[in-house]
């Protein structure tokens, strides 16, 4: 008899625990190695809190997760919470499909935005409001060969700091067969994605602009973004860099050793160290007249349609997510930068460091990070400045000419 | 009458999914061509701009050229190909067949991403092995997917000819990807024409034999003509999918290859909707794409058909 | 040496290269599914691993539910392929034998699904699965395909290849159409039938950017889907990719060969066919 009272109890227990337990749908875009680390955190977090529970479903890339959310928005589903990539955060405010996060961020008494980098901050404001909170934050940084330095008789730890430092290096790093007339291993790839988010940080570094201030106006037609773009073309032409290899054919030769240094995003530095059969530096882009490197990277957001209960125990989990102890443990995990400052000055990062030290530098390069420009059509905006640049790297289009075209282009796209 | 109901019973369980997952899909992007939406709440009307748009875009009719190019390259080589397999294969009391038959049919199973992945290594022009086999013959080795030059301009380039544009050729990178569909598609062709000729009666050949009709006779008064449904279904089958060509060109080549000589038609109408969000433009892009289909099956339809023997 | 044997050794000959050909991706995919990290970097031409190791096979069904994600293709692709046989049975035996108003005009609407890319298709497919409740569900991803004009198409041109005698024989005998088609067709029909099982199944089996949009949880995550876990924006991991390709292959490649001794099987049984 007592023990069947046991057990009732027990199941009127599991029965008010069960049903008082709210679940949250959360839509990421962290495949592989980092899917690995985000389900561990979760996990934690259901963990130590069991009123909630957070179901974390992979959606795919970035860009497929767009689509999925955008179809879904359409018929009043999707997730909860979602990972959104800062470059689409314009997307879904402007159909206003995420919650503003102003009054949440305003009466709660553990969340300080001061605390937040100030660069990634503003990547996750619109017209004033916030509208998700920063949480995998990445910079893009030069990723070079140790073992190859060694092998061209460079000093692994000192790895270029400015764009003739550069060249010079690569000209040691590049190997030609002479009897074949061949080159068996590229100085550098620095190269060009779709995104355009490789080649923005030359134009910096020379002291030019994509856009002006108020997205008016494409200023790659300026001396300092010609002059960049020739520079970049150069290295292809002086045989520094692989001219027939394809992107993606490009990162597969940097990761097999034929290429010796590459730009990458922070995010892969702890899958490069795990996964890398030869010793990864990791190192600040090199300057020219001055240093500059591009943000990148995802926010947490909470779905304007979701109920005042679920928005609070999103909240919640949200908050909980960058917790000065998870946001480093995030970090150390995949190479995702702490997005507080109390985590950047903290004793544990200290020790991050000693374990792993490629995992400096992208901290270090925080106050030259940009955040990106953002626009109703900067997608195909991107896709023509990528085009155009692919087609000075064949040769043939000149610097000059490709970007006095793709300016017009834009411009018209701008208006 | 009740003959005639009957029939109607028997398209209905067809008729309904297709009606409810095709037709109305169908008709919702007929409509949407019509507009401007980016997948939000709202759509604006805009009448045929997407079209007349379309038709006077250099990159549009780029990507026409690119496709025929493609259905040119894979169609005959995989039909003929894959007959001569489907002759080599039929006899099943010929010791190995089965085994035969399962590697020739193992591309064809095989999910079309893994295969282009596989391909953009095996051609990757620093690693790969394509390149690797021709550095041990002393060749020089290819950059194959930055290529942009047309196959054919190649190989005139050697007396000196330039050739008319659009007698070029598909770049080296496309003629890679149009490998790659070879390679996948002999095998359905085999199979297809495997079934084909288990359904020509054995007795015929044994008549004609006995006429003192020698193989290569045979093959053209009996084996072809009672193919002929079969190559029919074939042709307008793989003439309707080549021509929608889409998962390996997005996988060797995510920015549509050397200066966009491997975007063709489906590439860039994926790009205008799940890149850009312009929706309209992309369904109208479609549906000049469909009639552009429609037109090639019915004339498949109206002349073959003509000559295909039933029986 | 007899000249039956030299053509036989041609044969052989011809069918042994081009096999070689068709075979050496899988050979390359196998092999480095069983190599280490060090191999596939080192020795990018290596046609054998150094150390072979289980690790990448390990590691893809650590790093997801890869058991789940077959369990659910295999479901779909069965479920796909049962429903397309079906449909396509019953019309495409109207529109080889019966006569009806429309019959040419029906069957050319059916065809003319095929022929919008069907990309364009996939957000308007969506918003109905969504409104039927289907998002997220087994019918959802097999629902939409339950009928394809391919499948009819395909049954169509061979149902017209069947002599009409056999038929007439069984009208005689007083049969109606749906046992017409049980008793005479279906069974002469078997290699057709064997043929398009493997290619729905083959289709559904592989099927990616459905799946990708109606598929939420990662309990109802097709295999594809879960191959796609290994190619991320920073490079792919060639060993794990590879591993889960094999695994992914393997059942098709199976069901292939055991439908391909049914389909000699079946021929041998009517009896009129060599």
């Amino acid at each position: 008899m007592k023990a069947l009272m046991v057990f009732f109890g027990f199941i009127v227990f599991a029965a008010i625990v069960a049903f008082s337990q709210i679940t949250l749908s959360f839509w990421h875009s962290m495949g592989d190695y980092a899917k690995l680390p985000l389900d561990q955190l979760i996990e934690e977090f259901n963990r130590t809190n069991p009123g909630i529970r957070v179901r974390a479903n992979y959606q795919g890339t970035y860009d497929e997760t767009v689509t999925k959310m955008k179809s879904a928005l359409l018929v009043g589903a999707g997730p909860d919470l979602a990972m959104v990539n800062i470059e689409h955060i314009q997307i879904f405010t402007q159909d206003e499909a995420l919650m503003s996060l102003e009054d949440l961020v305003e009466r709660d008494p553990e969340l300080f935005p001061e605390d937040f980098v100030d660069e990634f901050w503003q990547t996750i404001i619109r017209d004033g409001t916030p509208y998700a909170i920063p949480f995998n934050i990445s910079v893009l940084m030069l990723y070079y060969n140790r073992d190859l330095f060694r092998q061209a008789g460079l000093d692994p730890d000192r790895p270029p700091q400015t764009w003739d430092e550069l060249e010079e290096m690569a000209h040691k790093l590049t190997v030609v067969d002479a009897r074949r007339g061949r080159t068996v291993q590229y100085g550098l790839l620095w190269g060009v994605d779709p995104m355009f988010y490789q080649f923005e940080p030359l134009v910096w570094q020379n002291s030019g602009d994509i856009f002006n201030e108020d997205m008016t106006r494409c200023l790659l037609d300026s001396e300092e973004a010609i002059d960049a773009l020739k520079r970049w073309a150069s290295w292809f032409d002086m045989g520094l860099s692989p001219r027939d290899l394809t992107i993606e054919e490009g990162i597969q030769s940097f990761l097999m050793g034929r290429i010796a240094m590459g730009t990458v995003s922070s995010a892969g530095i702890r899958y490069g160290l795990e996964n890398l059969p030869w010793e990864l530096g990791v190192a600040m882009l090199p300057g020219n007249k001055e240093k500059a490197t591009t943000l990148g990277g995802g926010s947490l957001a909470i779905m304007s349609h979701v109920s005042d209960e679920k928005s609070e125990a999103a909240w919640t989990f949200v908050k909980w997510m960058v917790e000065e102890k998870n946001t480093l443990t995030w970090y150390e995990r995949t190479g995702y930068i702490p997005v507080k400052k109390s985590a950047l000055d903290s004793i544990e990062i200290q020790l991050i460091w000693r374990r792993f030290p490629q995992l400096r530098a992208p901290v270090e390069a925080i106050p030259y990070a940009r955040p990106r420009h953002v626009h109703e059509n900067i997608i195909e905006i991107r896709s023509i400045l990528f085009n155009t640049v692919e087609r000075v790297r064949q040769g043939v289009e000149e610097p000059e000419i490709a970007f006095l075209l793709a300016v017009n282009r834009v411009n018209q796209l701008l208006k | 009458m009740k003959k005639r109901a009957v029939a109607y019973l028997f398209i209905l369980p067809a008729a309904l999914v297709l009606g409810i997952f095709m037709f109305y899909p169908l008709a919702y992007s007929f409509m949407i061509s019509f507009t401007q939406w980016d997948l939000s709440a709202t759509r604006t009307y805009v009448g045929l701009s997407n079209y007349r748009a379309l038709i006077v875009s250099p990159d549009f009719w780029n990507s026409v050229l690119y496709t025929v190019y493609y259905v040119l390259g894979v169609l005959p080589v995989s039909l003929v190909i894959g007959l001569g397999l489907a002759l080599l294969l039929r006899d099943s009391s010929m010791r190995g067949v089965g085994f035969f038959r399962t590697i020739y049919f193992m591309p064809v199973v095989t999910s079309p991403i893994a295969a282009a992945m596989g391909f953009s290594w095996i051609f990757h022009t620093q690693l790969g092995y394509a390149n690797h086999l021709i550095d041990s013959f002393g060749g020089e080795p290819v950059n194959w997917l930055t290529n942009y030059n047309g196959i054919f301009q190649l190989l005139f380039d050697r007396f000196g000819v330039e050739l008319p544009r659009v007698l070029q050729g598909p770049s080296v990178a496309l003629t890679v990807i149009i490998l790659l569909g070879i390679w996948q598609n002999i095998g359905y062709a085999t199979v297809v024409y495997l079934a084909g000729l288990q359904g020509i009666p054995q007795t015929y050949y044994e008549a004609a034999r006995i006429d003192g009709a020698n193989w290569g006779k045979s093959f053209r008064r009996i084996t072809l003509p009672l193919l002929s449904p079969t190559t029919l279904f074939l042709l307008v089958m793989f003439t309707i999918l080549s021509f929608q060509v889409f998962g390996p060109v997005q996988v060797m080549t995510p920015q549509g290859g050397p200066l966009q000589t491997t975007s063709v038609i489906v590439f860039r109408l994926y790009q205008q909707a799940f890149a850009f969000y312009r929706f309209g433009y992309a369904s109208a892009m479609a549906f000049l794409a469909f009639s552009m289909i429609l037109i090639i099956t019915l004339m498949q339809l109206k002349y073959i058909e003509r000559r295909v023997h039933y029986d | 040496m007899t000249k039956r044997h030299v053509t036989l050794a041609i044969k052989y000959a011809v069918l042994a290269a081009g096999a070689i050909i068709m075979l050496f991706p899988f050979y390359w995919a196998l092999s480095t599914s069983f190599k280490e990290l060090r191999d596939i970097y080192f020795e990018p031409y290596g046609m054998f691993p150094t150390n072979p190791t289980f690790s990448n096979y390990i590691s893809v069904f650590s790093k997801a539910p890869f058991g789940r994600y077959l369990l659910n293709s295999l479901v779909v692709a069965a479920g796909t392929t049962f429903l397309q046989l079906v449909t396509a049975c019953l019309s495409a035996y109207a529109f080889a034998r019966m006569r009806f108003r429309g019959r040419e005009i029906i069957f050319f609407l059916f065809l003319a699904t095929m022929m919008i890319p069907q990309q364009i298709l996939m957000i308007p497919q969506y918003l109905v699965v969504m409104r039927l409740g289907m998002g997220d569900t087994y019918q959802g991803l097999i629902l939409p395909y339950a009928a394809t004009a391919v499948s009819i198409f395909f049954l169509r041109q061979f149902f017209r290849t069947i002599p009409k005698d056999f038929e007439d024989a069984a009208i005689i005998d007083g049969c109606g159409p749906l046992r017409i088609l049980r008793y005479v067709f279906i069974p002469l029909s078997k290699p057709a039938l064997a043929t398009i099982s493997i290619f729905v199944f083959m289709w559904s089996w592989n099927n990616y950017f459905w799946p990708l949009l109606i598929v939420d949880s990662t309990e109802m995550r097709t295999i594809q889907l879960g191959l796609a876990l290994f190619r991320t924006e920073g490079g792919i991991q060639w060993g794990e990719f590879m591993a889960g390709t094999v695994i992914s292959t393997l059942p098709i490649l199976i069901l292939y060969f055991i439908a391909q001794k049914q389909f000699v099987k079946g021929i041998t049984l009517t009896g009129m066919k060599g």
